[in-house]
């Protein structure tokens, strides 16, 4: 239970950077949203890894800058919380 | 064109090698010193009529029917006013449409004032105001504009008058683009360049990359900072551009191998998601990979050329010369290097009067050449009159070994490079200085392995009422700044370290 609450806590706090700073707040941004498909540019997704770094505290290894990592926010907290069982 | 077809002057450029005064014919002078870069692309058109040109998505648009788009839009725009000496902001995403916009307001001899479509809107205002703009061009509905869709492509585009009439700067002066950049003093200033100077700057270039209508290009980058020695060079030798759908690593290669393309242009970033990649697919075709915004690591070098047996070619370039060095030989013996210096240029190092470094000789660089700008616009200053005997001093610390390769350690001055971004500390402390609770800052760059550097401030508070705090100021800065030029670390301190005599604020260098 907690660490599905801890799951859902990453995910709001990456859905609120999205929407306030790479996407239009009005643009309806759930877990599952293709991120990919949703015009993200590279300069925004170098913006939302150094967010996920600072926030969270892990470093993201070049090697998991991958489509399948970043495609979704569920699929970013699934990153996070590897990185985090890693330390 | 005036007096002569463009072949004519093409075979007299290669006679004269370049030099106007040396030319015999007062029309073909004439029309060598005003020659538009549209008849560039018109002349690929006529060469290579069902060639592609460009691709964006799934939709492609020929040579032909590229000039179709852009001489529509031209009659448009001239209906709406513009005309020669005109200058128009151009707020637009990478597309088939920003392409035709260009060169549209080329045929109508009005120069372009690329907009970086993620500036605010007071971002925007400033430069629009530095710039005397006198109409903009964008993607989104604003009031007061008038739409308009492309033939062919469909693509919409909004048209807002600023000004009633130019104010005209320089009357003798067929200017085609205006790229602007911070000054020292945090104000906006613009890189002026002619027609003829960018015929120059693509003709320097391409000895070395011998772009021609065999090449596929995969673009990458912001057409809002790279656009005069890349596109216009593809275009003008009848090459097809793909403007790549997403940036990520499976999509660039099913692209490059679905469209078998033979240059890539980008920047370490892709490079580095290209390394990553484990889908096995691979770039046949690709004969040049270019990296250019920031210095390449090695480790992305190597990586990459590993995973495809391809070395990427560093380039370096700088909006005021252009594209003056490409690593293109001995890549793999001079990791690290940007090249040699491009034939049509010399290159030196001041290390007589300040020597930076005792390793290496590492100096200021220097550079003289064909294609140089022409003035910086606001306030207008003449290239002349700031070229020392016609050397362009680049604030850039290098060295060169002792086979005349170039070698970039860092910057002289303060100017911070984030993911190719070259930003002023000077613009973002004037921006925060302006807030009633911040008695002054420091902006300065920290090394970041990802983007280069990253922008950082420390900033002393007013005394009197409640604190701000860090993330009160970042909220500041996004509301009043692009995104990029946000500081990603903001530290509230109790002083601002300054010289004793002249109280200027002493950087941080990054670390």
């Amino acid at each position: 239970m907690n660490s599905n609450f801890m799951h859902i806590q990453i995910e709001e706090k990456i859905i609120d950077f999205l929407k306030k700073e790479i996407y239009d707040e009005s643009i309806h941004l759930g877990k599952h949203t293709n991120l990919i498909e949703s015009g993200m540019d590279s300069f925004s997704l170098l913006s939302l890894l150094m967010f996920i770094e600072k926030k969270f505290n892990v470093r993201i290894p070049s090697e998991e800058i991958t489509e399948t990592r970043m495609k979704s926010v569920q699929n970013l907290t699934d990153l996070i919380n590897d990185l985090t069982k890693k330390k | 064109m005036r007096g002569a077809e463009y072949a004519d002057v093409l075979f007299v450029l290669q006679v004269f090698g370049n030099k106007a005064d040396a030319v015999p014919c007062e029309c073909l002078r004439k029309s060598y010193v005003w020659m538009n870069v549209y008849q560039l692309i018109n002349n690929s058109a006529k060469r290579y009529p069902d060639h592609m040109a460009i691709m964006e998505g799934d939709v492609s648009v020929s040579y032909d029917s590229l000039m179709t788009i852009i001489d529509a839009i031209a009659k448009d725009l001239h209906e709406f006013g513009i005309a020669g000496g005109h200058r128009v902001g151009l707020c637009f995403p990478n597309s088939i449409a920003y392409i035709a916009i260009t060169y549209a307001l080329w045929k109508l001899d009005a120069a372009v004032v690329p907009i970086d479509t993620a500036l605010k809107e007071s971002e925007v205002a400033q430069i629009c105001d530095s710039m005397r703009i006198t109409s903009i061009i964008c993607f989104s509905n604003t009031a007061g504009s008038i739409r308009r869709q492309c033939p062919e492509i469909h693509t919409l585009f909004y048209f807002r008058k600023i000004q009633h009439s130019p104010q005209s700067i320089s009357s003798n002066k067929h200017i085609a683009f205006v790229r602007f950049t911070s000054g020292t003093t945090g104000k906006c200033k613009g890189v002026v360049l002619t027609h003829g100077k960018i015929i120059q700057r693509i003709g320097s270039t391409n000895k070395v990359l011998h772009i021609n209508a065999k090449d596929t290009v995969i673009w990458l980058l912001s057409m809002a900072h790279h656009f005069v020695s890349t596109i216009v060079l593809y275009l003008s030798k009848g090459a097809a551009i793909i403007l790549a759908n997403g940036f990520w690593a499976g999509s660039i290669l099913k692209k490059a191998n679905q469209m078998k393309a033979t240059l890539i242009y980008a920047s370490p970033f892709h490079y580095t998601m290209l390394a990553n990649d484990q889908s096995g697919l691979m770039l046949p075709d690709i004969r040049l990979a270019i990296s250019t915004t920031i210095n390449l690591p090695d480790t992305v070098y190597e990586k990459f050329f590993k995973r495809y047996a391809i070395p990427i070619v560093q380039a370096y370039g700088i909006i005021e010369i252009g594209l003056i060095c490409i690593n293109t030989k001995n890549h793999e013996k001079k990791i690290g290097s940007v090249g040699s210096v491009l034939p049509d240029y010399k290159i030196k190092i001041n290390t007589v009067e300040e020597p930076l470094s005792q390793d290496r000789q590492c100096g200021e660089l220097f550079f003289s050449g064909p294609g140089f700008f022409d003035a910086y616009f606001d306030p207008w200053i003449d290239a002349g009159t700031l070229l020392n005997d016609g050397w362009f001093e680049t604030g850039d610390i290098g060295w060169i070994d002792d086979d005349g390769y170039v070698y970039i350690c860092g910057r002289k001055n303060d100017v911070i490079n984030t993911a190719g971004m070259k930003v002023f500390p000077q613009e973002i402390e004037n921006q925060l200085n302006r807030h009633p609770k911040i008695a002054e800052c420091c902006v300065y760059g920290k090394k970041h392995d990802r983007l280069g550097e990253v922008i950082a401030v420390d900033v002393v508070l007013e005394k009197a009422g409640k604190p701000l705090t860090e993330t009160e100021i970042q909220a500041y800065c996004r509301q009043k700044m692009a995104s990029y030029k946000v500081p990603e670390t903001i530290q509230i301190v109790g002083q601002i370290k300054k010289t004793l005599v002249t109280s200027k604020i002493i950087r941080r260098k990054p670390h």
